[in-house]
């Protein structure tokens, strides 16, 4: 029985410029067989030395893959084998060093960096590039405390830091980078006595200032790499904007509770931004910040220290760059997870036609405005504290007052059960914010309702809420519990 | 290599209707210079940014060249945002068949600024640029 072998034009000089050869055989193992007995040549450039088809060679048996069936499969007068190769290709698998520039080491840096010198892929040369490379991180807080410290220590000659907050006790659960003497100092101030003890040669760059639309491509253009340690969406979107119109790397990194999440965006190295993976802030409130939903402190050393590991690795232009994929931390059933990214080509900043070409107001974009909560926490840039009060608000002071004159309302606490156990305004409701939904009805209509949270940001929703359901009378403690403690009454604790 | 203007223009329009992905396909023409490329589906829809695959639409491509009288002369995909250079992934992943050509185009924000054209080496070491002949 013949049967007609389509071959591949790159190897029809080896079967007398053929296209085409008919060859006798029962099964598909046995006309390939013949085909290479009666064309030696093909033989090698079909079958590796242990007899198998190369893994690039595929053979279908009219439109099937004969993988599917095995070559063992009988053939049939009639029936059409085709040889046809596989190719494959990509940009990324390797990528140039982001730093082209080398700065030389000293002797005493030799001895310093010994450990990395003697790493074949960081080398001398690695170590100049990192000694070459200028990185700017954004926020020295959670995340950007372990970052600083290990670039730092790996060499980096020139890191920047933006953030203008002071430090709190409630940072030093996570923020390595500043001890207890440091509170009420400048971060900045703060990060700078440490990192400088850990390298004197740093060149340590503050910027005590909010990153703004109008600041951000002057600060960041003089840098090389971006680090986001933010914990607000506002922020977030600002950098990846401004990293991807500048074309800097952006090493993303986020942690909340029991989790973290890290990425590296960069388009113009052909990975997504950060806005093909969300085009659109979610709502404000519906993901709670780490100084609502609370966070593990050593969750922040994991998630920085692989932002720090993947700059490191851009920086020296070796491995393979967590860049189109996203990979996701679980401290709790201690696993990570991988997710692709792919390239959005409608992404409007980083697509082909986008259509955010300067940067834009992103308090407004993510939805915040007065009386929601932008992050006060510790690792925030863009702070909405202190900018008035809205039409809802009232202030500690004025709740004073009203209490002092045995006004009649209800005061509610729209806290989570957890936080009533560190502090609680005396006589108020208690009434958690996810259990509102179902239990509003207790709450009377007829009396005006006074709601505070922590700081004020899930007592605002709490107050949209219970308007949508008809309640006329309604007021937001600004400043929440911790205005409370920070002004009104000392003996509760602030958090 | 070489390649008919036409062709090079309609392989660019493929490549740059493709971005922000990389797109691929096959090399036709006839006596050594290429009249026409034959656009391929990529497979790796997982990462289509950044990788590419043409297996079985080959098949096809080759059965219809060989109606046409054509013959394949090699493969042509874009990289996006990166030069048109070969990546290491491409060397790993090139045929090691001969006289295969290899055009790679750089389309940078959509548009292709640079093309350029590639041989394997026989032991597969390395990729060597050869010049890209564009005829009437």
């Amino acid at each position: 029985m013949a049967i007609k072998v389509t071959i591949p034009t790159a190897l029809r000089r080896f079967a007398n410029g053929q296209a085409t050869v008919e060859v006798a055989g029962a099964t598909i193992s046995e006309v390939l067989g013949n085909l290479t007995t009666e064309h030696a040549q093909l033989r090698q450039h079909l079958y590796s030395e242990d007899g198998k088809l190369r893994n690039f060679v595929r053979v279908y048996v009219n439109d099937e893959d004969i993988r599917v069936r095995g070559d063992d499969t009988p053939v049939n007068d009639g029936d059409e084998i085709s040889i046809v190769p596989s190719i494959a290709g990509g940009n990324l698998a390797k990528l140039d060093p982001i730093i082209k520039d080398r700065a030389k080491l000293t002797n005493e840096e030799i001895k310093r960096y010994s450990r990395h010198l003697i790493l074949p892929e960081v080398g001398m040369e690695g170590q100049e590039r990192l000694k070459a490379a200028k990185v700017l991180l954004i926020g020295s807080g959670g995340l950007g405390s372990p970052i600083a410290l290990y670039l730092t220590a790996a060499g980096i000659g020139t890191i920047g830091m933006v953030d203008f907050d002071t430090v709190d006790f409630s940072n030093l659960q996570r923020q390595i980078i500043h001890f207890t003497g440091d509170v009420g100092k400048h971060k900045l101030l703060s990060a700078a006595e440490k990192l400088k003890a850990i390298n004197p040669n740093l060149n340590f760059i503050p910027h005590p200032v909010k990153l703004t639309s109008g600041n951000a491509l002057d600060i960041i253009k003089d840098y090389d790499l971006v680090l986001d340690g933010t914990d607000n969406f506002p922020t977030r979107y600002l950098v990846n904007d401004a990293c991807v119109m500048l074309k800097k790397p952006n090493v993303y990194g986020s942690i909340f509770r029991w989790e973290g999440m890290a990425s590296v965006f960069a388009p113009h190295l052909g990975g997504p931004c950060y806005r093909c993976w969300y085009p659109e802030p979610p709502p404000p409130g519906l993901v709670p910040s780490c100084a609502e939903g609370g966070v593990l402190g050593v969750i922040c050393g994991i998630i920085g220290n692989i932002q720090a590991n993947e700059a490191v690795k851009l920086i020296i232009g070796k491995g393979k760059p967590l860049m189109g994929r996203l990979l996701r931390f679980d401290a709790m059933d201690m696993s990570f997870r991988e997710y692709k990214i792919p390239r959005d080509p409608n992404c409007p900043v980083c697509g082909k036609n986008p259509t955010v070409t300067k940067l834009i107001d992103y308090n407004q974009f993510c939805g915040i405005g007065r009386g929601e909560e932008g992050g006060t926490s510790g690792d925030s840039i863009v702070e909405q504290k202190d900018e008035g009060l809205g039409p809802d608000d009232i202030s500690v002071e004025t709740l004073k007052q009203m209490r002092d004159r045995k006004e009649d309302f209800l005061l509610v606490d729209v806290r989570n059960p957890d936080e009533f156990e560190i502090s609680v305004i005396e006589g108020s409701t208690k009434l958690p914010l996810p259990e509102l939904a179902q239990r509003f009805k207790e709450l009377p209509k007829d009396k005006l309702i006074v709601l505070h949270c922590k700081s004020g940001g899930r007592s605002g929703r709490a107050l949209k809420f219970l308007r949508q359901q008809g309640y006329p009378k309604l007021k937001n403690v600004a400043g929440g519990i911790n205005a409370w403690a920070e002004r009104i009454d000392p003996n509760v604790p602030q958090y | 290599m070489k390649i008919t203007r036409q062709a090079l223009q309609q392989i660019h329009a493929h490549l740059e209707s493709g971005y922000p992905n990389e797109a691929c396909g096959v090399l036709l023409g006839k006596d050594g210079v290429v009249t026409e490329g034959a656009p391929a589906t990529n497979e790796r829809t997982d990462s289509a940014h950044n990788r590419y695959l043409i297996t079985y639409a080959q098949k096809d491509i080759q059965n219809d060249a060989d109606r046409r009288g054509l013959e394949v002369i090699g493969y042509y995909h874009s990289h996006p945002d990166v030069p048109a250079r070969p990546s290491q992934f491409d060397l790993e992943h090139a045929i090691p068949w001969p006289g295969i050509s290899y055009l790679i185009v750089s389309v940078c924000k959509g548009k292709a600024v640079e093309s350029n054209s590639w041989r394997l080496r026989d032991d597969r070491s390395a990729f060597d640029q050869e010049p890209v002949e564009i005829s009437a």
